[in-house]
Formats: C-alpha cells, sequence, structure tokens
C-alpha cells in the first residue's frame, strides 16, 4: 500500500505501530473532525435562527409597544390588548421563554425613554401579560445573574409588590445582587428604601454608594436616619451617610461628620472632611485642626484645601501649634495660609523657628 | 404638515410617528442620519424631529449640515437625560428646540404644535 511516506520510515512506522491500528485511529480522527464540524453547523444555524427570530420580534414587538406607548385611555389599552394583531403576536411569540424575555427587554428600553402615562402604559402591559411572573421566577434562580436580573426588571417596572424579597437580598453576599437589590429598593420607595443600611453587614462598595447617591437625586432626604448611619459599625455605612450629607448638603449634621474625623477608618476620615468642605461652620476649621496631627498624609492635604477655605484669624494659635511637627510640604501649605489670614505671619513664623532652634540647641548640649 | 422622524430605536421612532400620525401630521421616517438628509434635501419637511446618537450621521451632524446650507426648517433634538452640553451644542449648531429623554409623547405633540402656530 503507498502511504506517502519513504519506505523505511513505513517500515518503522507499521513495525511499531501495527497497520490495523494505524487505520482505526485515522478513522476516530475523521470522525471526531466530522462531529466538529456538525456541532459548528448546528451551532451557526441555532443562531441564525436567533437572529432571523429576533428581527422579526423585533418589529412585531415594536408595533404593539408604540401602540401601548400612545395609549390614552384604559379603554384604548383594552381595545388594544384585544385587537387580532395582539393576539396574533401573543399566540405566536408570547409563548416560549425567549419571546417573553425579549419583550421584557424591549419594554424596559422604551421605559426607559418615556415618561409619564406612557410609562404606565407599559407597566400595565408588564402586568397584564404576566411577565412579573417570570421576572419572579427568575428571582428564585440560583443564578447570580438571573436574580440580578430579575431585581432589576421588578424595579423598573414598579413592582411594589416585591419589596419584601428584594429587601432580603440587600445583604446577598453576591455583591452584583446585593447593588440591584438595594438601587431597587431606592428606586421602588424612595429614602425609606435605605432602611437596609441599617442592618447591611456586607460592605457597600463606592460604586454601590455613588449608585444609590444617584438614584437620591429626586427624593427627599430624611436626616434622622442619616445621622444614624453615621454611627453604625460598618464603615462602609457611615462612608454613604457621609457622601449624603456632602452631596445634599445636610447643614445639621455638622458636628455628627465632626466626630468621624477620629474614625477609625481612613475611608471614613476622607469622606468626613470631604463632606465637611460643604457644609462648613464657624467651628470646622478648629475641629479639623484639633485632629490634625492624627490624619495620614492624604488626609491632611485634604484637611489643607478645606482650611485654606475656612481658617481665619482665631485660628491662628492652633495652625502656628501644627508647624513643628510636619514635613516640609505641608510646613510650607501651613505657612502660606498663615500668610493669608494674618498680617503678622512673618513675625509668627519667626517666633517658631526661634523656639525650635532653641529645641535643637538643647538636644545639642 | 410634513414631518421627518429620524430614530434608530424602532420603537421610539414608531412611537413619535404614530402620535404624530393621530394629530393629523404626514409623517416620514427614517433610521439614520445619512438616510435623513437625503430626506430633508429630496422631500423638503416643514418640521424636523431627530435623536442624536444614530448611525452614519448623528444628530448634531444633521442640524450642523442643514443649518449650513442655509436651511430654515426648525429642527428638535432628542437627547439622553445629563446629556446638557450635547444639548448646548446642538443650540448652537442651529436647533430649535429639545427634548429629554424620557419624555412623554404628548409632551412632543405639544411642542410640535407650537412649531405649527408659528
Amino acid at each position: 500500500m503507498y502511504t506517502g511516506l519513504g519506505d523505511v520510515t513505513q517500515l518503522l512506522l507499521f513495525t511499531i505501530i501495527p497497520a490495523k491500528y494505524l487505520y482505526i485511529a485515522s478513522a476516530v480522527l475523521m470522525g471526531v473532525i466530522l462531529l466538529i464540524l456538525t456541532f459548528i453547523a448546528f451551532y451557526l444555524w441555532n443562531r441564525n435562527i436567533h437572529i432571523v427570530n429576533g428581527k422579526k420580534l423585533k418589529i412585531a414587538f415594536s408595533d404593539i409597544i408604540s401602540e401601548a406607548i400612545i395609549c390614552e385611555t384604559m379603554e384604548e389599552l383594552t381595545v388594544l390588548v384585544n385587537d387580532d394583531g395582539f393576539k396574533r403576536v401573543q399566540n405566536r411569540w408570547l409563548r416560549s421563554s425567549f419571546g417573553r424575555n425579549y419583550f421584557i427587554k424591549e419594554l424596559m428600553t422604551a421605559k426607559d425613554s418615556l415618561s409619564g402615562i406612557s410609562g404606565t402604559n407599559l407597566i400595565w402591559l408588564y402586568e397584564y401579560l404576566e411577565l412579573n411572573q417570570d421576572s419572579s421566577r427568575m428571582l428564585s434562580s440560583k443564578k447570580w445573574f438571573k436574580k440580578a436580573i430579575a431585581i432589576q426588571e421588578l424595579a423598573r417596572m414598579n413592582q411594589k409588590g416585591y419589596l419584601k424579597r428584594i429587601y432580603r437580598e440587600t445583604d446577598n453576599e453576591n455583591s452584583y445582587i446585593r447593588t440591584e437589590a438595594q438601587v431597587a429598593m431606592v428606586k421602588l420607595i424612595g429614602f425609606q428604601g435605605l432602611r437596609f443600611m441599617n442592618i447591611v453587614s456586607n460592605p457597600v462598595t463606592q460604586w454601590q454608594q455613588l449608585c444609590l447617591i444617584q438614584q437620591l437625586e429626586e427624593v427627599a432626604i430624611e436626616t434622622p436616619r442619616v445621622k444614624g448611619w453615621l454611627e453604625s459599625k460598618n464603615a462602609t455605612v457611615v462612608e454613604f451617610a457621609l457622601r449624603i450629607v456632602e452631596r445634599f448638603k445636610s447643614f445639621e449634621l455638622a458636628d455628627d461628620v465632626a466626630g468621624c474625623l477620629s474614625h477609625p477608618s481612613s475611608d471614613v476620615r476622607l469622606q468626613a472632611i470631604k463632606a465637611l468642605k460643604e457644609i462648613a461652620n464657624d467651628n470646622t476649621a478648629e475641629q479639623i485642626i484639633r485632629r490634625f496631627i492624627h490624619f495620614t498624609r492624604s488626609e491632611k492635604l485634604l484637611a489643607m484645601q478645606l482650611l485654606e477655605e475656612f481658617a481665619s484669624a482665631s485660628d491662628l494659635n492652633l495652625l502656628t501649634n501644627l508647624l513643628p511637627g510636619e514635613e516640609e510640604r505641608l510646613r510650607l501649605k501651613i505657612i502660606s495660609l498663615i500668610k493669608e489670614i494674618s498680617p503678622a505671619w512673618g513675625k509668627i513664623i519667626l517666633n517658631v523657628l526661634d523656639s525650635e532652634s532653641a529645641v535643637l540647641n538643647k538636644i545639642a548640649v | 404638515m410634513k414631518i421627518l422622524i429620524a430614530d434608530d430605536e424602532p420603537i421610539m421612532l414608531k412611537t413619535i410617528a404614530l402620535k404624530l400620525k393621530k394629530d393629523g401630521h404626514d409623517i416620514l421616517t427614517t433610521d439614520n442620519g445619512r438616510e435623513a438628509l437625503e430626506i430633508i434635501e429630496r422631500d423638503k419637511p416643514d418640521l424636523v424631529i431627530t435623536d442624536i446618537m444614530m448611525p452614519y450621521a448623528s444628530g448634531l451632524e444633521i442640524v450642523g449640515k442643514v443649518k449650513q446650507a442655509g436651511n430654515k426648517i426648525p429642527i428638535i433634538v432628542l437627547s439622553a437625560m445629563g446629556q446638557e452640553n450635547v444639548v448646548l451644542e446642538a443650540f448652537n449648531l442651529g436647533a430649535d428646540d429639545f427634548i429629554s429623554k424620557p419624555f412623554s409623547p404628548n409632551e412632543l405633540s405639544v411642542r410640535v404644535k407650537r412649531f405649527m402656530s408659528n
């Protein structure tokens, strides 16, 4: 048999591996290749069907969704859902979970662009087609991403009936689920939704905090609650409360925020300085200066920005006392601040230098 | 009144078209900026409503090109919330009004009526 191999190679090969096994190995290899090709062909065919169906669905769904959007009364909506065209779409596409999920996505996208009665119509449609049941089933899923999507859907479609179940997820071990649940709570019931801050034991990451602050833009802030969170054992809850104070300028909490300057967490102290910058009063500069030597370098630099804005002549002594212990860059900042607030700054600095050299002389002796 | 609506989001496109058709206007639609410019050139609509983000040519490009050519067709720009800079740019280019998403189709209808009365 001609194998394309040289005589010697062929001889050696057939000596080591019998020809029978080589034929079997080739057959197996061919089989595997065929299997892979079949799988690829099936995958591409299936994907193509999904793309084509997706396009068909988009057209069919956009027709009924846009008609629902412009309905102005409940009667018009009722007429729409009893229309033959609507029933056809419902029977053809909304029986499969693929179609229902696609419809939910389209509803969400449309809902984000609309306000007023149009948005309400979409919520009505979501409930009429019992799509909230689909979201509810996903909420019970063990897969974290399904749970997170379900929470998002229920919140965007204003499903307050699921509040208790969503609340349970606000301290979930998984940060994605936790974030969605926490944001959903605020979306659904406003500031009241933040009550999970009282029980949350997992960290509220900076990203979560920013998402929540964004949600709070349109709701009234309840200062007593924020005050309570400033004393939370969870440092990230304190940090979040400070962000609220900073963003919404809760002046009445200035003293409570000043108390956070001695918090063990540096993130909290930094955020406290930022918050104080927004709500500073006559005592703020003094409160900062008194804690100054305990700050880390980055806290000190941030604190200097605040002092540059709010320190006055009454803080001069305290500021001067900071000079001996500080590194060069901070000393320069403090000196230029003293220069800003006192015409006798030159004399003050000279006094500090004199007392420093006196100390140095004593050490040398 | 002949109105051109340009938006690449099918639901929004159909919604606005349905609403304005219900108000008695003639509607032209497109889902991309390049075709919008062609329609403006060819069909000379009385009003253009355009989204900012669109394939081939953005809403801003449409405003810029139309106004640069000395065309006085009023243009309403649809923008997403928080796009203040884009809206300002659209006004600088000559846009006549803007509507920020999320919006109510009824509000859009009222704005269109205002342009009609002018």
